[in-house]
């Protein structure tokens, strides 16, 4: 096994690299500061114009296929640069367009995955409701059939991207006498029974954007509520032209967007890492610098293990993922769950390092530790991805 | 227009410099190398005006294999191909560099050279001036604007100068060299960079040229600046200005 990128690889990273330190890392701290929704949505313009919201999806539909592990290694910058555009990036290709990618009709994708590519589109996910999100088979939204349209009903959640979103994916509950016998519908008294992913239009009639959430860290991407008042949708915006898959659907694209999830929680590290050793070297206490002090040292070693051993994770399930391995989906939790863990004592760490300083506003570590919380809520906690790593486990010892 | 761009490999101006414990020159185990900034400017604004005038910009890099590198990058920001002169490693004096560009003019025949007023390596500022000489042709040195007639084949070129700004008009072919404030250089996308590996890269080996780049210049020792020396608190004005009058920074 080598690790080796291509020359072409290699120029992509140190652009890129330069483009998030240039032209998105300057605006992170006001981004946070005061939540704007036309500067989120001029960063993802900058990311759309260098390629980066349509770089994993397939070409034949406006993206450039690259391999995962190219995309996530490139990711890793912008997320060090500025979380907030980072996650909203990241729901865009990855919750969004790759689900389309990933589950869409042949005219779903040629209608849709361009504009998304371009960002001409920005992509939403609505998966979580007010009253479900790790047990998310209790969705609560229903579709109902009328003629050639779906009528659908209910509240979804935290939706990154609602409130700049143009495409939404609802998932929705149909009704139990679905014709389909291949879905999960054949046993109605399953609770994944019916479940289905739609399409649905910034501009259809009934979907109403709510107003941004004030958040903890994470300040710059717009998260909202989204309301499904009668919102009418169109037969053939059904995601993928069937009901009853939407579950199954969405966990695979979990699958991929967890080891997203991984590099939001990387990137942080990592800019905790660089910020902590500059410090460190800078501030002195009982006249040394309090990097020659062994607590602050281990504190520094602790940032750079998460690093490395994060990296080779994030890559490792990204090539799980190119390569079409079983155990991508179980390695992507693996890879969320650890460096997660591991960024939230990271970044408090790194906030200790600076003492009273990292406690005031203006301080980039005490950003990072406000941001760095969700890498262990979005796209599943840790409690739901240890569930997922066990119940593979008793797969294979044959427990279940 | 044909638009003839330079693309120095110069240290990443954020990276640190050491020097090799002999003094013999960098220390380039450690460093980034990228195009050199002011043949960044040059080039892009041979991009613009190919965006508005049609044509081709062609990227020329001197130096070893590795300048491949800054070629691939120019032709991702969209230049059309790119030569390489192979020099094997050797060194170079400001002069051999123009005489080699003024060989690659004499084949490329561009209606116009665009390069970086200086390279941020070694900051000679020689090598445009020494090209125009070499090929007779006009020059329009420190530009920061640049509009090309192409009917009346001139090109009227703005300079900071000390007092203002300086209007000069050339005629084509000339030789422009690039300042700071001329534009703002792209970056290169993605696609861009997918699209480079399948541009033209040709290498010329500097022997073939047959110039004699022999150099008049020999580089004897590289030294590292003086470490900053620690300063000093004063109480008052009158102090300081004392102590401004002991170190000679007042004349009085
Ligand atoms: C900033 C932000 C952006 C988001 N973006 C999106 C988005 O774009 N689209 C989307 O659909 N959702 C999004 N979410 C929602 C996110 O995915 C959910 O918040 C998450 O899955 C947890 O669901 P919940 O909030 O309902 O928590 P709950 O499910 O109510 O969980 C509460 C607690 O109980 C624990 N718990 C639950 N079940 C178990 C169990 N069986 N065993 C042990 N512990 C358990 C959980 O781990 C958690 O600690 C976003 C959330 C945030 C904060």
């Amino acid at each position: 096994m080598e690790f080796l990128w291509s020359d072409e690889e290699k120029s992509l990273f140190s652009e890129f690299e330069r483009l998030c330190r240039e032209k998105i890392e300057p605006k992170a701290e006001k981004l946070d500061r005061e939540p704007s929704l036309s500067l989120i949505r001029e960063n993802l313009n900058i990311l759309a114009d260098f390629g980066y919201l349509g770089a994993p999806l397939p070409p034949e539909y406006g993206g450039l296929g690259l391999k995962w592990v190219t995309y996530f290694t490139m990711s890793e910058y912008l997320a060090k640069a500025c979380a907030s555009t980072y996650l909203s990036a990241m729901a865009h290709t990855l919750l969004c367009a790759n689900f389309i990618t990933m589950f869409g009709t042949e005219k779903q994708k040629r209608k849709y995955l361009p504009e998304l590519s371009q960002g001409k589109l920005i992509g939403v996910l609505c998966a979580t409701e007010p009253g479900c999100g790790s047990d998310l088979a209790a969705l609560k939204t229903k579709a109902v059939r009328d003629g050639n349209y779906y009528i659908i009903n209910g509240t979804k959640a935290y939706a990154t991207n609602g409130p700049i979103g143009d495409l939404f994916i609802i998932l929705a509950r149909c009704s139990e006498n679905s014709q389909n016998s291949e879905s999960d519908n054949k046993n109605p008294k399953s609770k994944y029974s019916g479940i289905t992913a739609f399409i649905v239009e910034r501009e259809t009639p009934g979907l109403i954007v709510g107003t941004p959430y004030d958040k903890l860290g994470c300040r710059g991407s717009p998260t909202s509520d989204i309301f499904l008042d009668s919102a009418k949708v169109p037969v053939e915006n059904v995601l993928g032209g069937v009901e009853g898959y939407g579950f199954k659907q969405v966990m695979k694209v979990f699958d991929i967007g967890r080891v997203g999830m991984a590099v939001y929680s990387l990137g942080i590290v990592s800019a905790c890492l660089e910020e902590s050793i500059r410090y460190s070297k800078e501030r002195y206490t009982f006249g040394k610098p309090i990097a020659a002090y062994e607590d602050i040292n281990f504190k520094i070693v602790d940032m750079q293990i998460t690093v490395d051993m994060g990296r080779s994770i994030v890559l490792r399930s990204a090539w799980a993922h190119d390569s079409g391995s079983e155990d991508a989906g179980v390695l992507a939790s693996c890879a969320k769950l650890f460096i997660a863990e591991r960024a939230t004592k990271n970044a408090s760490d790194a906030l200790q390092i600076f003492g009273g300083l990292g406690y005031i506003k203006g301080t980039k570590v005490e950003r990072l530790y406000r941001d760095v919380k969700l890498g262990e809520i979005g796209e599943g906690t840790n409690e739901i991805q240890r569930r997922i790593i066990f119940k593979r486990l008793t797969k294979e010892f044959g427990y279940s | 227009m044909k638009i003839l761009v330079t693309a120095k490999r110069t240290p990443d101006p954020y990276s640190k410099i050491k020097l090799k414990p002999d003094g013999s020159g960098i220390d380039t185990s450690n460093i980034k190398f990228v195009i050199n900034s002011f043949d960044e400017i040059a080039i892009e604004e041979g991009l613009r005006k190919k965006e508005k005038f049609g044509g081709e910009v062609v990227v020329v890099s001197i130096g070893t294999q590795e300048c491949v590198e800054q070629i691939r990058t120019a032709l991702a920001m969209g230049a059309d191909r790119g030569i390489l002169v192979d020099t094997g490693g050797r060194y170079l004096d400001q002069l051999g560099v123009a005489k080699i560009l003024a060989r690659i003019v004499e084949d490329e025949k561009p209606d116009l050279v665009i390069l970086g007023k200086q390279a941020i390596d070694d900051d000679a500022n020689q090598v445009s001036q020494i090209l125009a000489e070499l090929l007779g042709w006009p020059q329009a040195t420190f530009a920061s604007k640049v509009d090309i007639d192409l009917n009346s084949k001139k090109a009227v070129v703005e300079r900071e100068v000390d007092g203002g700004i300086e209007v000069d008009e050339v005629s084509l072919p000339a030789v422009i060299s690039a300042d700071l404030r001329l534009n703002q250089p792209r970056y290169a996308s993605l696609p861009g960079i997918m699209k480079a590996r399948q541009k033209p890269l040709k290498t010329v080996k500097i022997e073939d040229l047959k110039v004699d780049v022999s150099p008049s210049v020999e580089v004897l020792k590289f030294e590292a600046p003086p470490q900053r020396q620690g300063g000093k608190k004063v109480k008052d004005v009158d102090e300081l200005i004392q102590a401004l009058k002991e170190s000679k920074v007042l004349p009085f």
